[in-house]
């Protein structure tokens, strides 16, 4: 009799709800912040977003004057110079995304046993990434300055040019994407590494001991083992690199403005152009559809492939 | 490392009080809104029985103690509080408080602010901005149409400023704006330099006549130019195409307006504006003036040019470069000449321009008191603060002289009659008969003409820069015009 | 002992190895760095000494008349420094426990609905920021929100997607038994979560502090949007005002840029180790 007292104490029941119920509560509390912000900002923006496309909402008119308009917003995409001119844009700055890849995965694996104090080197790369888009696109503006910039300068030494023959870079129609590319793989190399890193943690040193026994050299065992291992972290910062290069606008907007002419228009700086500026707001939220459409589709093609091509 | 969180949560949560202590004094414009939200219903509780009662004045002005609050980036906190002051004077029960908006340098960021304020409910009763801009905004509904109190305070807008202002402040039947300042463009030169090479300046001349004069001033080895063309304000050398009867849309038969680059105007202008820096060398490319961070005016003060073309307001900048620190005094005497025509059509041809003009944003709370101030300042006050003012009635003698004639400089010395007999006078006259406005014949157009002059402005140095020869230039210039006229939502 | 002859042979060809590819290593690193070198040294050189050819790394005739005019403009610098610790701080302080909170519910509290709403969550994910920014926009300014603070923490006060799931994941792979026992031995779910769930994932709320912290800290598009008032912009907002009122003085803008920057690299270079290694250890997964 004793011990069943003694039993029914150590385990108190719990006054009030039930067990499940008070789970529920909990979850629910927990989650309450998170999900206000979810519903409010994300929920009702993407509802909101997908009605308004079909409207033409004029920032300045305002809402009482929204008319609903079909599928018009996106008829008119169809004829859009400066559309068409951003998306091609914005392909040709998606190149960032594996050149980044690939020298990060060479430069993790080469640091990840081969470096002294890698820690440190590791922190110079991430530095670009730490740092903010004002003070990148401030530097860099004075660095690629066609007459006056170090860059050109040291070009024009190099190769006997006059300096009205070097590249203008983000003043020329010509070189400004390239000039983008650059400072955007500058800027993303550190983090791509990092990650890289932290997934060659998870390589057992084995592997690369067994192949180095079988005569394997370097550039094998790179190719061989460490590439298709690590293709999970390759394939998650592919797809997170598409998505934020397919987005990315208030970079251009800050360097270049999307000059010269179209030049580095991306559809990111139109959406924001078109909402706020020429205030076709209905059209801007049809282009970020339109965008949206445009992700999916590039990351289910990078999802079957790490399907098929990958080892998990 | 709890105790590390906690000192952490701590200093931040000072640190915020801190900003925030800071906050709260500092910001000016915090307070602006809150007070008119104090004073809006304050005074439209009392104003609900005006509607029906007699607390307005005969012209519709309420008697009320009310505050209007104007927006604008055009005036210094000092000359906004002279302004208020002479209206107070006339107005003592209307206050007026002051927002100077340029936040940022970059005046795109302040007008994408100032929309923001209205798409947000903002009330703002008073602005006032470039007329380019501002069409943008009546032509979607930023604007409230101010006929009605032009009617209710018994004016006649025609007879304070004129038909063409009528036209050019009007959308869809509406009018909007109330013209404040106009400018004309002009040829500016070392007439010194001249008289001494025994050249003389003809009222009327050809640009290949300008072209020849700066070609014999021009002396590149020693830093001299002949002239110095403008190559960001994009707008001017085009008036020449403009005096001759070029626009940049035009109407095509079924009546669609449709872009107008492929012309024999506008290609000679380009490639004039090519030639003088690239073939010939006469004007300084637009490389060597991003790298020189070459200033035309500075050029012509400081002896490094003959002749620039610009607006009047050149004048005002000769000023401060003689008697702002480092003062540096002109020695030369200042010319002024028409500009140059491009072709016969454009001989004895005037262009001039409205530049601004206020306006009664739609989130106005007293738009019939805002109209009485924007009134005010553009018939009552503009003389004394511009050099070419909009309203008929006003001295134009005078707002020349004492815009352009007359100078305080930085260090409170007041310095008049700067320049000889009549040169002030001519900078701001509009000699000829034949008289072009900004927006061609068709006031219509005007918002078209703003999207061919932005794209133009943004564009041309893909042309001057050498990438696009110009047949490619002419082809972007309509296609990306074409473009945008086709996105217009409007 | 020819074995270790061999052996002392293969260290030192490691030893030379290591050294010859660490330089080469961190001779790319310099390079990655040499635009900040530039920053720094421009900063303190006279507006027309900054562009001259070849570069002078050290300043002949340093001046800190750039940083005279940044520090003494009609913002004091130092607002910006408040502002921008105080949005991010308390936009740290939100994240914090939203995300943790709500990643711990998910991963280890069993509610109704809780699968579905993960779900909800995981898909919104694949439709980019940009459809919101219009809708954000109108609730900001419908809540009077526009030119104020709030507007800049608030999205991250209540907690990033990103952020819960990294917690979720984390969370998840604590073995159950440990809050199993917590909850015999009669604890809360709010204790269990403070004082046995959160210690033990301390790696990946680090990595969560800190990655926000950057976002936030760097965040451009918001005040961009947002904020009209110089005095209340954060850095990076207030250094493009500033570099937009000195267009012409580089040496100007690199001064503030150093001013900006300048805290964010002596706290990265000291907490750099620790947040490299939490980063890389709380084995992001593919």
């Amino acid at each position: 009799m004793d011990d069943v007292k003694q039993n029914v104490q150590k385990v108190p029941k719990r006054k009030g709800l039930s067990n499940k119920g008070q789970e529920n509560f909990w979850g629910y509390v927990f989650i309450m912040p998170n999900l206000i912000g979810f519903t409010v900002f994300t929920l009702f923006g993407i509802v909101f977003s997908l009605i308004m496309a079909f409207t033409n909402w004029n920032l300045m008119k305002g809402l009482d004057k929204v008319q609903f308009v079909g599928l018009d917003n996106f008829r008119s995409m169809i004829g859009d110079a400066y559309l068409s001119a951003s998306l091609r844009n914005n392909l040709i700055l998606l190149i960032v995304v594996p050149i980044t890849l690939f020298l990060a995965a060479i430069l993790a694996v080469v640091m990840n046993r081969n470096v002294y104090w890698k820690s440190g080197a590791r922190a110079l790369y991430f530095l670009p990434y730490i740092t903010n888009t004002v003070a990148v696109s401030t530097v860099w503006q004075a660095l690629l300055h066609q007459t006056k910039g170090p860059i050109n300068s040291l070009i024009a030494r190099i190769f006997n040019l006059p300096m009205k023959q070097t590249p203008g870079w983000l003043s020329s129609s010509k070189w400004v994407l390239p000039a983008l590319i650059i400072i955007l793989i500058w800027q993303a190399l550190g983090y791509d590494i990092l990650m890289y890193s932290s997934a060659l943690q998870s390589i057992p040193a084995d592997y690369f001991e067994a192949a180095e026994i079988d005569g394997a050299n370097a550039i094998q065992r790179f190719f061989y083992i460490t590439v298709p291992l690590l293709s999970p972290m390759t394939f998650l910062l592919m797809i997170l690199g598409v998505i934020g290069s397919l987005q990315m606008w208030s970079f251009v907007q800050l360097v270049t403005k999307g000059g010269p002419g179209t030049a580095s228009y991306t559809i990111g700086l139109y959406i924001y152009r078109s909402g706020f500026q020429t205030y076709r707001t209905g059209y801007a939220c049809a282009l970020s559809w339109l965008l949206c459409a445009f992700i999916l589709v590039l990351t289910l093609i990078q999802w079957n492939g790490q399907k098929r091509f990958s080892i998990d | 490392m709890k105790k590390l969180i906690a000192m952490l949560l701590c200093l931040v949560m000072v640190l915020s009080m801190a900003a925030c202590g800071g906050t709260a004094p500092a910001s000016s414009s915090e307070a602006a809104p809150a007070s008119s939200e104090e004073a809006a219903p304050a005074s439209s509780e009392e104003e609900a029985p005006a509607e029906e009662g007699p607390k307005v004045d005969e012209n519709g002005l309420t008697t009320e103690e009310i505050t209007l609050q104007w927006r604008a980036m055009s005036w210094t906190d000092e000359q906004a509080a002279e302004m208020i002051a002479a209206w107070e004077e006339v107005h003592p029960n209307i206050h007026v408080v002051y927002t100077n908006l340029s936040g940022s340098g970059d005046q795109q960021d302040n007008l994408k602010n100032f929309d923001i304020m209205l798409a947000s409910g903002e009330v703002v009763d008073i602005t006032y901005y470039t007329i380019m801009e501002e069409y943008m905004r009546w032509m979607n509904d930023g604007a409230l149409p101010i006929d009605e109190y032009i009617e209710q305070a018994g004016d006649d807008y025609v007879a304070m400023f004129g038909e063409g202002a009528k036209a050019a402040c009007s959308f869809n039947g509406n009018i909007y704006g109330i013209p404040w300042a106009n400018n004309t463009f002009k040829v500016f030169y070392n007439k010194t330099l001249m008289d001494e090479k025994g050249i003389t300046i003809p009222d009327v001349w050809s640009i290949e006549e300008f072209t020849e004069i700066a070609q014999q001033l021009n002396d590149p080895e020693n830093g001299f130019y002949g002239c110095v063309i403008p190559s960001t304000w994009t707008d001017l050398p085009f008036t020449m195409a403009e005096n001759s009867g070029w626009e940049h849309v035009v109407r095509d038969e079924a009546g669609n307006i449709v872009p107008n680059y492929d012309d024999p105007r506008f290609r000679k202008v380009c490639q004039w504006l090519y030639d003088i820096a690239e073939t010939w060398e006469i004007s300084p490319s637009k490389a060597t003036i991003q790298s020189e961070s070459l200033n035309r005016r500075a050029a012509l003060a400081s002896g490094k040019t003959a002749m620039i073309m610009d607006g009047p307001y050149t004048l005002v900048w000769m000023n401060r470069y003689q008697f702002n620190d480092p003062a540096e005094p002109l020695d030369f005497e200042l010319g002024v000449a028409e500009l140059p025509y491009l072709d016969e059509d454009g001989k004895e041809v005037t262009f001039g321009e409205m530049v601004g003009a206020w306006y009664v944003p739609k989130t106005s709370a007293y738009p019939r008191e805002a109209y009485e101030f924007c009134k005010f300042m553009a018939v009552e006050y503009a003389d004394k603060l511009t050099y070419m003012p909009a309203a008929l009635t006003a001295d134009l003698e005078a707002a020349a002289i004492n815009g352009l004639d007359t100078f305080t400089d930085e260090a409170g010395v007041e310095h008049t009659d700067i320049y000889p007999e009549g040169v002030a006078l001519k900078a701001v006259d509009l000699p000829f008969e034949n008289f072009v406005a900004k927006w061609g014949k068709d006031y219509g157009l005007a918002a078209y003409y703003n999207i061919g002059l932005t794209v133009l402005d943004e564009s041309l140095s893909l042309y001057l820069g050498g990438e696009k020869t110009l047949d490619e230039f002419v082809d972007y210039m309509n296609e990306t015009v074409g473009n945008e006229i086709k996105n217009a939502n409007f | 002992m020819e074995n270790n002859k061999i052996k002392k042979q293969a260290k030192a060809r490691t030893i030379t190895r290591k050294s010859i590819i660490t330089l080469i290593i961190w001779f790319f690193g310099i390079m990655m760095f040499v635009p900040f070198l530039w920053m720094i040294s421009s900063s303190f050189k006279s507006t027309e000494a900054v562009f001259t050819y070849p570069i002078e790394w050290i300043p002949s005739n340093p001046t800190l008349h750039a940083y005279k005019k940044v520090l003494g403009g009609k913002v004091p610098f130092l607002r910006f420094y408040l502002n921008s610790i105080k949005v991010t701080g308390i936009a740290m302080i939100g994240t914090f426990f939203s995300c943790t909170m709500a990643g711990f519910a998910y991963a280890k509290l069993r509610f109704v609905g809780r699968d579905k709403l993960f779900l909800l969550k995981l898909m919104t994910t694949m439709i980019p920021g940009m459809v919101t920014l219009m809708p954000t926009f109108l609730l900001y300014s419908k809540m009077g929100l526009v030119d104020t603070h709030a507007a800049l923490y608030l999205g991250y006060f209540l907690g990033g997607t990103y952020g819960v799931f990294l917690m979720r994941q984390a969370f998840m792979s604590l073995p159950g038994d440990l809050l199993d026992a917590a909850k015999i031995d009669g604890a809360s779910y709010p204790r269990t979560y403070w004082s046995i769930a959160l210690p033990n994932v301390k790696a990946s709320w680090t990595t969560l502090l800190f990655l926000y912290f950057i976002w936030s800290w760097n965040n451009y598009e918001g005040p961009l949007l947002y904020l009209r008032t110089p005095a209340k912009y954060t850095l990076p907002f207030a250094v493009k005002y500033l570099s937009d009122q000195y267009s012409q003085d580089t040496a100007a803008i690199m001064a503030a840029n150093v001013l900006m920057l300048f805290p964010i690299m002596i706290l990265f270079f000291v907490a750099q180790k620790s947040f490299v290694q939490s980063l890389v250890s709380s084995g992001i997964k593919g």
